[in-house]
């Protein structure tokens, strides 16, 4: 044998593959050999395989349905390893040399799944099945549970970290066209025409649409001779985009679209650099949505059986990939469209075994079919496939008068493909997603666009329109249009070549085929999802009216398919079964994606390490290069602790706490927020903002504020320095560095517009480092020009001057409690400061200090953060009450006379410290009398923060506790019923160390 | 001593100059660097004040850029909006205190004027591929008619504010907040590895 | 969504915060206010359907607040405003 491997399904000529370009490819283990060109499922018919899965539901063998993304049976796994990927439409798969696909939701295998068992009791399964096992037996939803998760389901997800990386695009343009079929070419060449920007985008990967797949002329050549000329001038214009193997999957708002480009997914491996799926995100002015039409198949038992095919697709298999779906074909429609296809195949070599229509009449288009000789069947209809992993046969029979009923005389035909046409879909997704509005059009039995609501309009068949002729000339009229809507006022519609104009005849509808009395026999219309006739009428019987909760019931239209093949004929059976016209009952919503999209494309490159941005201080290098450990803060990375050898967390951060009371140590607080603020109006800004007043705040001298929102709650605290007149520096927490920013904008670009106040962040600007422990000031004086004398340089105090040859600022101010500063040096020479402190302090043993011992210093203190700020403390509560002006007005003020705050049950901030010295006070844990008392036991407060202070030696907290400040000396229990601690803990005053402030005045 | 002339760029310790990426015999798609050692200072004002206009126009040697988005420049010295009543000096003068000074002596004290050299990165993004880049991580439109040398637009890269000044036809400055610098190069150097680029020495001013 | 910042044109709905009720005025004098007439303007909004003229941000841009007449139905955006200037236009 020469070539043992060439597939017997293959013609020996035509389609669009290579044949130049063999590619051997593997599916369910097993080598085969398609071509450049071809799809997964294209390549398989070629191989003659049909069998490629099992069902959701019942593991009902399933083949190959259609050729494009409506496919609802052929699903794979495709790749492996890191790569594996789940529930991949074979019909969109693009092969390439080493492809590796798998059947899924089957075990062992697909050909002999030991779950099709469920098949045989489907009975007992029926919609919604899953919600009535929560209802009775209770007790045996436990075990249901784990027989229906294993047994339902699709393809497994990927468990190892996903290799390949996915980009992100923004784009404008004048005008997007949607479909690169007639009549989106068209529309593009239109719209390109007049000087618009276009972008062109189709999900597969060559421009043509249907054209691809049919034996169509224009202008008396191959269609794809006009494809190809018109891809190529578009090409060669620098406005025009053309993106194929682009989904256009979801339309927002304003005329916003969200595209997939498939950019690496058609090779072995994304090669090199490029991305294996590009998320576009489009704002066009105008849109031409040419989306195509999806063909319907018919209702009748067994349709889900693989070799069963819709009629359209089979063309395309023939046209586009050279490939014979079947050898011996019967075809059943209740429309012309079949007739066109009938000759194609037969033109192919596909041997036509019986034309079934269910119309009366024979259609004209039938003609020329019959003159070949082939049987038509008028008035009849294929009411069961027959056989068990491939089509054997068909029976037949004709209706009676009314059509609803079999009137006996059965046939039995044999064939190896059964070819179905109910009529085609328009593609309404997206249009619907742009909230257009449908009508219900009798004769096409279809919805087709009425109302547009964005900037968009359809063409071709995706609006009902089925002659080739007319989607030319619909796509350029669309496209003018567009151009002209999007501001290129002298363009009109160009001049469509010729080519055919074959419509649909009059179209019968069939929605359920007749069945011979007790059948059994399931006729699906959903097949991902394994929803049947019977589950429609079931749903019905129930009680079910409304075609949302009958999607939801019965899981209708609910796959990753999102229902493209099943909707319309789900909603016409479901107004049967209520009696009802089909636009009364009324369609369900589209949702975006129009396909499944990854979650790879949509998080992009926001993933690992920039799924957010990391911000990084002045000094992160040299943290870095200590072994720093860090954590982050927000988006910040800042230390924790600085391990050193031999050394636990604990040990390192006892060490570098007691290091401050004792020595001195440098915290870096580059982070705190820090906004300039000037013009003349800028102290009795402050003065409206803060609790406590800054107007007479002396230059040279800062003061603690603490602001509130204007319902009264503490919003931020910090610290405002007074650099000149008219010239503030606002210190904020970290956290609501960007929120108290925002609040000021608000306040000066809403509230009180007429003030002379700027306010800029200077956060960047400055490298904030603050120096803390009794050697601070003796530190300090060997490397700056400042006078540091306590006399000099008072408590509070700001001064400006070299600090390590730079020009910077130090703050007299304490977080710690210690003696301590704050210097302030631009940000590119901060690494430099913060050296040039380790070296001078090196006899000092100055040492560096990480977050955690920055926060055992604080709360030994009673310094409050971001867990005492917690946006429902007020000033009295938190203990400032002294603070509060009384002889200005700010914001909040108003709120303080509210009578929730002036209740006297407020929950107050207090200390508290372990009774029996040992056990830790668990963080977040509740403030109660009696821990075991009868519940629920009420609770007075709560631990917002805690740790070890090596200066008490114990454990410390502090807690938000009701009327704490009474309480002070009660000795209460902090439980965490969570993490089952409890400790005894006395209520103190928050203040642990020096409550006088003589260090840090020293 | 320290030579307060030669600054630290935030990105100091992450820069390798050279070529990376996907193979591009020697055209690269992206040509990446810093620019250091600017001086920056933001400037805020009335716009309808006179004084404000002239002081300005005395200090910089150009007028102030009305226009939103647009950029004035006098010799080596650009003033660029940033908002109704915003801009941003910047200048290749090495001693920030230089331009703050001068500035500040120029306007009264209704005027803001803020160092702002050590806040910003500043990254050139240059090459056939730099609007492609763009388009990347920016929702603006870049059209080449549209993003016209001169022009500056604030917006969002990889979440993170952003300032984009369109030097000419091919090349971009980045404005970075310093702290999302590193972020924001990591960011670059992966949207640009498809084109090909290249990694310039870091630029003195 | 685009929205149209008075000064930077059209933007990504990415660059923008929203800021809440425009028609809402903060009071002058909090204090000469009864607690009733103070919850309403803390507290109080009105939620209706169609067109609302809101407070916006250009939080990723120029930063400026700005006034925008936008229907919360169908996302359509009117006109927009600086805080001084007054909206047209929405069917209202």
């Amino acid at each position: 044998m020469n070539n043992p491997q060439i597939p017997q399904y293959r013609l020996p000529e035509g389609g669009r593959i290579d044949r130049s370009r063999p590619l051997s490819f593997s599916f369910n283990g097993r080598a085969y050999v398609g071509y450049q060109g071809d799809t997964l499922a294209s390549a398989l018919l070629a191989n003659g395989v049909h069998l490629i899965a099992r069902s959701f539901k019942y593991h009902r063998p399933r083949g190959i349905m259609s050729a494009g993304s409506e496919e609802p049976c052929a699903m794979v796994t495709m790749r492996q390893g890191s790569r594996i990927e789940p529930n991949i439409r074979a019909t969109q798969i693009e092969l390439y040399e080493g492809l590796v696909a798998n059947s899924q939701n089957c075990w062992p295998s697909v050909n002999f799944d030991l779950q099709a068992i469920i098949n045989k009791v489907s009975r007992f399964l029926p919609s919604g099945f899953y919600y009535k096992t929560f209802k009775w037996p209770k007790f045996l939803w436990m075990s249901y549970e784990k027989v229906i998760r294993h047994a339902a389901g699709m393809g497994k997800v990927a468990t190892l970290p996903d290799p390949d990386h996915y980009d992100h695009m923004h784009a404008y343009c004048d005008v997007l066209v949607v479909g690169g079929g007639p009549a989106g070419l068209m529309a593009a060449k239109s719209a390109a025409a007049s000087g618009a920007r276009v972008m062109l985008a189709d999900e597969q990967a060559e421009f043509g649409g249907t054209l691809c797949g049919r034996a169509e002329k224009i202008s008396n050549k191959p269609a794809m001779d006009w494809v190809a000329r018109v891809r190529d001038e578009l090409a060669a214009r620098p406005d025009v985009t053309l993106l194929p193997r682009t989904v256009v999957a979801s339309y927002y708002d304003h005329n916003m679209l969200v595209l997939n480009q498939r950019t690496g997914e058609h090779l072995p491996t994304a090669e090199g650099f490029t991305p294996r799926q590009r998320i576009w995100k489009v704002w066009a002015k105008q849109v031409v949505l040419a989306t195509g039409a999806i063909e319907r198949p018919l209702v009748f038992g067994n349709n889900d059986l693989p070799g069963v095919m819709l009629t359209g697709a089979v063309q395309t298999y023939i046209s586009q990939y050279g490939v014979l779906a079947g050898k011996n074909a019967v075809i059943f429609t209740n429309n012309d469209s079949a007739y066109d296809a009938a000759a194609h195949m037969h033109d192919n070599g596909i041997k036509i075994a019986a034309i079934i229509d269910n119309r009366k009449q024979t259609s004209p288009a039938a003609q020329k079919l019959s003159d070949r000789g082939i049987l038509i069947f008028n008035n009849h209809v294929v009411y069961q496939a027959v056989g068990s992993k491939h089509v054997r046969g068909v029976n037949i029979s004709p209706l009676n008068e009314n059509g609803d009923k079999l009137s006996g005389g059965n046939i039995k035909i044999d064939c190896d493909l059964l070819c179905m046409s109910g009529g085609w879909t328009p593609s309404v997704h997206l249009f619907s997603q742009a909230r257009g509005k449908l009508r219900w059009h009798e004769t096409l039995t279809t919805f087709i666009p009425e109302k547009s609501f964005q900037q968009e309009r359809s063409a071709g068949s995706c609006k009902g329109v089925w002659g080739l002729s007319d989607c030319l000339k619909g796509g350029a009229k669309a496209g003018a249009e567009a151009a002209k809507a999007a501001g290129f006022t002298k363009t009109r519609a160009l001049k469509t070549p010729a080519a055919s104009n074959h419509d649909m005849g009059d179209i019968r509808a069939l929605w359920r085929v007749p069945q011979p009395p007790r059948s059994q026999t399931k006729r699906f219309i959903d097949f991902q999802d394994d929803v049947a006739t019977s589950d429609i009428e079931l749903a019905a019987r129930e009680g079910y009216r409304s075609v949302e909760l009958t999607k939801r019931y019965t899981t209708l239209g609910m796959g990753t398919d999102q229902g493209k093949t099943s909707n319309i004929n789900g909603l016409a059976v479901l107004s049967e079964e209520l009696g009802k016209h089909i636009p009364e009952v009324g369609l369900t919503t589209f949702r975006p994606p129009y396909t499944a999209q990854t979650l790879g494309a949509i998080s992009g490159p926001e993933r690992g390490g920039h799924f957010a941005p990391t911000r990084r201080s002045p000094v992160h290098d040299w943290h870095v290069s200590t072994g720093a450990s860090f954590m982050p803060a927000g988006l910040w990375m800042r230390p924790a602790y600085y391990q050193q050898p031999g050394e636990t967390m604990w040990d390192a951060i006892y060490r570098e706490t007691k290091h401050v009371r004792s020595h001195v140590g440098l915290v870096d607080v580059s982070s705190l927020g820090k906004i300039d603020l000037q013009g003349k109006d800028s102290a009795e800004f402050l003065n409206r903002c803060y609790i406590n007043g800054f107007a007479k705040l002396p230059v040279g001298k800062c003061r603690y504020g603490v602001m509130l929102r204007d319902d009264g709650m503490v919003f931020d605290d910090g610290t405002v320095s007074r650099l000149a007149e008219n010239h503030f520096m606002m210190t904020t927490t970290t956290a609501k560095a960007g929120p108290v920013l925002q609040y000021l904008e608000y306040l000066l670009d809403v509230v009180w517009p007429e003030l002379d106040v700027h306010v800029v962040s200077a956060t960047e600007q400055w490298c904030a480092i603050a120096v803390a422990g009794p050697k601070s000031r003796e530190l300090l004086s060997r490397i700056t020009d400042i006078d540091m004398s306590n006399e000099a340089f008072e408590f509070m105090g700001v001064r400006q001057g070299n600090i390590c040859d730079v020009p910077g600022r130090i703050y007299r101010i304490s977080f710690s409690g210690e003696l301590a500063y704050e210097i302030g040096v631009p940000s590119d020479w901060g690494l430099h400061v913060w050296e040039s402190l380790m070296t001078a302090g090196k006899d000092l043993k100055v040492s560096p200090y990480g977050l955690e011992a920055m926060s055992i210093l604080r709360i030994e203190k009673g310094h409050i953060v971001g867990a005492e700020l917690n946006g429902r403390t007020t000033a009295d509560d938190l203990g400032f009450a002294a603070m509060i002006s009384t002889r200005k007005p700010f914001m909040g003020q108003r709120s303080l006379r509210k009578p929730a705050l002036l209740e006297g049950e407020r929950k107050q901030l207090v200390g508290l410290i372990s009774l029996d010295g040992k056990t830790p006070i668990p963080r977040g844990a509740q403030i109660v009398v009696n821990p075991d008392g009868p519940t629920p036991v009420a609770m007075l407060g709560e631990v917002t923060s805690n740790c070890y202070s090596p200066h008490v030696e114990n454990h410390i907290g502090l807690a938000i506790v009701k009327r704490g400040r009474q309480r002070i000396d009660e000795i209460l229990w902090a439980t965490s019923p969570l993490t089952k601690q409890r400790v005894r803990v006395k209520l103190c005053s928050p203040h642990f160390i020096d409550p006088q402030g003589e260090r840090l005045r020293g | 001593m320290v030579d307060i002339t030669e600054r630290r760029s935030a990105l100091e310790s992450h820069y390798t100059a050279g070529t990376f990426g996907a193979e591009c015999n020697g055209h690269p798609g992206v040509m990446l660097a810093v620019r250091r050692n600017l001086s920056i200072v933001h400037v805020a004002g009335k716009p309808d004040d006179q004084t404000f206009i002239n002081a300005i126009k005395s200090a910089c040697g150009c007028d102030i850029p009305f226009e939103p988005g647009s950029v004035s420049v006098a010799g080596s010295l650009s003033l660029i909006w940033l908002a109704a009543d915003r801009w941003m000096a910047v200048s290749a003068e090495p001693d920030p205190g230089i331009l703050e000074a001068t500035l500040r002596r120029a306007c009264d004290d209704t005027v803001a004027v803020i160092d702002a050299s050590h806040a910003s990165t500043v990254l050139r993004l240059s090459g056939p591929q730099a609007r492609t880049v763009l388009m990347k991580g920016a929702p603006l439109d870049f059209h080449a008619r549209t993003f016209t040398p001169g022009r500056v637009a604030t917006t969002m890269i990889s979440q993170c504010t952003v300032t984009l000044v369109c030097i000419d036809q091919d090349t971009f400055d980045l404005y970075v907040f310093r702290s999302f610098a590193q972020h924001m190069w990591e960011w670059l150097r992966d949207a640009s590895e498809e084109f090909g680029y290249e990694v310039s020495d870091i630029l003195s001013g | 969504m685009l929205i149209k910042c008075p000064w930077c044109g059209d933007r990504s709905l990415a660059e923008f915060s929203y800021q809440g009720d425009a028609t809402i005025i903060r009071p002058s004098d909090p204090l000469s206010l009864s607690d009733n007439q103070w919850n309403e303007y803390l507290n109080l909004r009105n939620n209706p359907k169609g067109w609302h003229d809101e407070i916006w941000q250009h939080l990723n841009g120029c930063r400026k607040h700005f006034k925008a007449r936008r229907n919360v139905v169908t996302h359509e955006i009117a006109d927009t405003k600086p805080m001084d200037g007054s909206l047209q236009g929405g069917r209202s």
